[in-house]
């Protein structure tokens, strides 16, 4: 009897006439109104309430396999899941991590790594010295094609390393037993520790590898603390403890990556709670920081990044270190930082980020400053017979922050008369732009592997390096190839530190980039995530320490 | 009728070569080594060799060409530069969450669009009218992309009805909101198009002659009027429906939703030769299906078209 009022009442009713035409319009939309609330009440989400936290990835990540991981993204997932022999922690201090203890030789040149007792793989089975040797000696292995070859190169015989030749044996890789590993270098190499903290160290089960036809898929088998348990490519990344972890099981149950590119919906599911830790997209860092509910739960350091304006330095004018410095003084680095990037940033007056720990610290008080002052970079530029109707190639990547910056930089080039030609390029096709040399000046940046002054100053600035290589402004100086080689067999700290304050103050005075600033990184996480630390090196957060306060989760 | 559907075939191989070549030309013109993508810059030049190699990246155009038709000839899509997955395969997987997606917003646009045409047709010059008119208009000229962060901020953030992404936990209520972006702005054309084409069959001499008998409003407007309005909004609904099995980049980069749009996104960005031909190959494959079953659904919805192929055949 219902059923049928209400069908006299809503569909056949209505359609009865002109009149109730319109009356029954109005009752349709509102069924229709009713319905989609229904079916949008009868669909919520399903919460993760487990001890598993849920963060977020712009993109997926390319590989899982340390040999052949260059990515920033793959390298702090494979964090999470591999072991090296060595890592850093929240001070940029070296670490045990397969290997409890090791020992160098005077001559700097051997390295004997003990191996823990108590390694394991996730499947249970022992994590020896030779799963170690047989991982390095993996990544030299011309048939591998490992894009980090080169890395390794300063190990003994690395170079002409070939397992299907005779002399594959010469290698200075070596197990000694099951728990002791040899290290031979071919030449001192002072940063050799922290190259094997770097995801191309990560070891691997020989096993695995040899069952995925010698490349790792997703079936993983490794001796971090958890172990890869889903991948749904561009969808979700999961991962579970590793109870065989030598350091014990840990807090969480599991990391969830959730892939998301776009900052805006991350940040609603994050708001939503349904992402534990979000790093901050940086035009969404007002909001956070506005906000009082958030504002105590951001957690920020000072990145180990630099970001430049580099010159092409074999191109007139910029052959002259005086435009070069003239364009460092022409430019007002805090002004952009407080207007484009809110802040988000700390000035640089030379190449190596601010660092600490192990890597020497930079003298910062030795090194000439480049203030902001547009008559002196005018004094500078008439010096040099500056040509002002000369238009400069400015090139810049095609996303709306560099976009942004350009802006900013073009505006305070044209108040000393320098005209500029902006030219926007999609990634790719700007930095082999770049590489080609077709710019005149460009914005980019470059960030540390591994926290060491070399991994700024050897990269970007050795003669012998290529535009890919780091060296994008082609940069040349006999003494700072010479203080480099010096700085990569030096020993002592502070010798270290000497060769690094004579470098860095070298290049700075040569003025081969606008030194501009060092981005701050902010993380912001749920209040229920307990236990979370920033480390300065992407690779370095294991996340073993974190947990979740269950009653906090919603 | 079989003379007619051979045509069809031979014309879309035809197309589907051309859509191969172009492709191939575009893509290799564009700036940027995939190898780089692959391996990053820093390695060494004997393995960009190597990798260049094996991907056969050092053949003559021509060769890879046509090595490549070959090979799509037998199904084989080639293999990811990337993932190393087969390509065949991984849109194999995503097509599902794209065909839901497609599905979704293919009803909502439907049923919305034809209702909506429908009532402003049957209410000329009256308020539902006007509105209907409004808001179909505001639908088209709102762009996707904003509409979807729209939904997010309003129906994810505000009211948390919904989540703002999908397809990670498999929760049907991801399906909401990208459908919603998707299907309204095909809602809004659809019900312009039923608005228009139903004015004019409402006004023909048989609907005043099926009022005239005594038939009731609803078998004039439903089974009279509506039937012989259809043919404009299947073509809409056809080429809307293609367009959604293609994948739809913004949509499914705004919500995350991994189906076939974002995987050409991702193969566009890391330059990943076989991931866009593979994905521009399906995705005209699936233009060419789509409009050949709208080409046979006209003969079948209008008879005059039947009779003009008979009388063509004969």
């Amino acid at each position: 009897m219902r059923h049928e009022s209400l069908h006299d009442r809503w569909l056949l009713f209505p359609i009865c006439g002109r009149t109730s035409l319109r009356a029954g319009g109005r009752r349709l939309a509102v069924l229709l109104i009713a319905l989609s609330f229904l079916a949008v009440s009868g669909c919520g989400e399903k919460r993760d309430i487990s001890n598993v936290l849920v963060m977020r990835l712009r993109g997926d990540v390319s590989t899982l396999d340390p040999a052949y991981i260059v990515d920033v993204s793959g390298g702090t997932v494979a964090a999470r899941l591999f072991s090296g022999l060595v890592r850093f922690d929240e001070k940029n201090q070296l670490q045990p991590d397969l290997a409890e203890k090791w020992e160098v030789s005077s001559d700097n040149l051997t390295y004997l790594f003990h191996v823990r007792k108590n390694a394991r793989f996730s499947d249970g089975s022992r994590c020896t010295a030779e799963d170690i040797a047989y991982s390095l000696k993996r990544i030299l292995d011309p048939r591998t094609l490992s894009p980090r070859r080169t890395l390794f190169g300063m190990i003994a015989g690395a170079k002409d390393y070939d397992p299907r030749s005779a002399r594959s044996s010469s290698v200075g890789v070596e197990a000694v037993d099951r728990h002791t590993l040899r290290i031979r270098l071919a030449r001192p190499y002072s940063t050799f520790l922290s190259l094997l903290a770097t995801p191309t160290g990560y070891v691997v089960s020989r096993k695995n590898v040899e069952k995925s036809d010698g490349k790792l898929k997703k079936e993983i088998v490794s001796a971090g603390p958890f172990v890869l348990s889903e991948w749904r490519r561009n969808e979700v990344i999961r991962t579970t403890a590793n109870p065989y972890y030598f350091e014990g099981k840990p807090l969480l149950e599991g990391i969830t990556y959730r892939i998301i590119p776009q900052d805006f919906t991350a940040v609603v599911e994050f708001e939503n709670g349904g992402i534990d830790v979000l790093e901050i997209p940086a035009a969404f860092f007002p909001r956070f920081n506005n906000d009082p509910e958030w504002k105590p739960l951001i957690l920020s350091q000072t990145g180990l990044n630099i970001h430049y304006l580099g010159f092409n330095c074999w191109r007139p004018p910029f052959d002259n270190p005086l435009v070069r410095r003239a364009f460092n003084h022409a430019i007002d680095r805090k002004r952009i930082i407080r207007t484009v990037l809110e802040g988000q940033a700390v000035p640089a007056v030379g190449p190596v980020a601010p660092l600490s720990g192990r890597t020497p610290l930079r003298q910062n008080d030795s090194l000439p400053r480049y203030d902001y002052s547009p008559q002196k970079a005018l004094a500078l530029l008439r010096q040099t017979k500056f040509d002002f109707n000369r238009e400069v190639n400015f090139f810049v990547r095609a996303e709306k922050e560099a976009e942004n910056v350009a802006a900013g930089i073009e505006h305070d080039l044209s108040q000393v008369g320098i005209r500029v030609s902006l030219k926007k390029r999609l990634w790719t096709a700007y930095k082999q732009a770049i590489n080609k040399g077709e710019p005149d000046i460009f914005y980019l940046s470059w960030s540390a592997d591994y926290p060491e002054a070399q991994n700024f100053l050897r990269p970007c600035f050795y003669s012998s390096h290529t535009p890919s290589e780091g060296n994008r402004v082609r940069f040349k100086n006999e003494e700072v190839d010479r203080l480099l080689d010096a700085l990569d067999a030096a020993s002592s700290q502070a010798e270290r530190r000497r060769l690094c304050t004579r470098t860095e103050r070298l290049i700075v005075e040569e003025a081969p980039w606008v030194f501009l600033w060092h981005r701050r990184e902010y993380v912001v996480r749920q209040p229920w995530v307990r236990g979370w630390k920033m480390y300065p090196i992407y690779n370095a957060n294991k996340l073993a320490d974190v947990f979740i306060r269950q009653s906090k989760k919603r | 009728m079989t003379l007619y559907l051979a045509r069809r075939v031979f014309t879309a191989i035809v197309t589907l070569l051309g859509v191969a070549f172009v492709t191939f030309v575009l893509v290799k013109s564009v700036p940027g080594d995939p190898v780089e993508v692959i391996v990053g810059e820093q390695a060494s030049e004997e393995t960009k060799a190597r990798i260049r190699e094996s991907l056969g990246l050092d053949r003559p155009f021509f060769s890879q060409f046509f090595g490549y038709v070959s090979l799509a000839c037998r199904g084989d899509l080639g293999v990811s530069y990337i993932t190393g997955e087969p390509v065949g395969k991984t849109i194999a997987r995503k097509f599902p969450n794209t065909l839901m997606l497609a599905f979704t917003a293919a009803f909502f646009g439907v049923v919305l669009g034809i209702l909506f045409g429908v009532v402003a047709a049957t209410f000329r010059d009256t308020f539902a009218d006007r509105a209907t008119t409004f808001v179909s208009v505001l639908g088209i000229s709102t762009p996707v992309y904003w509409l979807g962060l729209l939904l997010i901020f309003f129906v994810s953030y505000k009211l948390k009805l919904l989540p703002a992404s999908g397809t990670w936990n498999q929760s049907l209520a991801c399906l909401v909101l990208p459908a919603l972006t998707l299907g309204t702005r095909s809602a809004c054309y659809i019900a312009r198009i039923t608005r228009s084409s139903m004015l004019e069959v409402l006004s023909a001499d048989y609907v005043r002659t099926a009022r005239a008998k005594g038939l009731s409003e609803a078998a004039v407007v439903l089974k009279h009027s509506l039937k012989n309005s259809l043919i404009p909004i299947i073509t809409i609904i056809g080429l809307d429906f293609g367009s959604y099995l293609n994948g739809s980049v913004l949509t499914e980069t705004i919500f995350g939703w991994d189906g076939l749009g974002r995987y050409a996104m991702t193969g566009i960005m890391s330059m990943d030769y076989p991931v866009i031909l593979g994905t521009v190959l399906v995705g005209a494959a699936i233009f060419v299906i789509v409009n050949t079953i709208v080409d046979v659904l006209y003969v079948c919805f209008n008879p005059q078209m039947r009779r003009a192929g008979r009388l063509a055949a004969s």
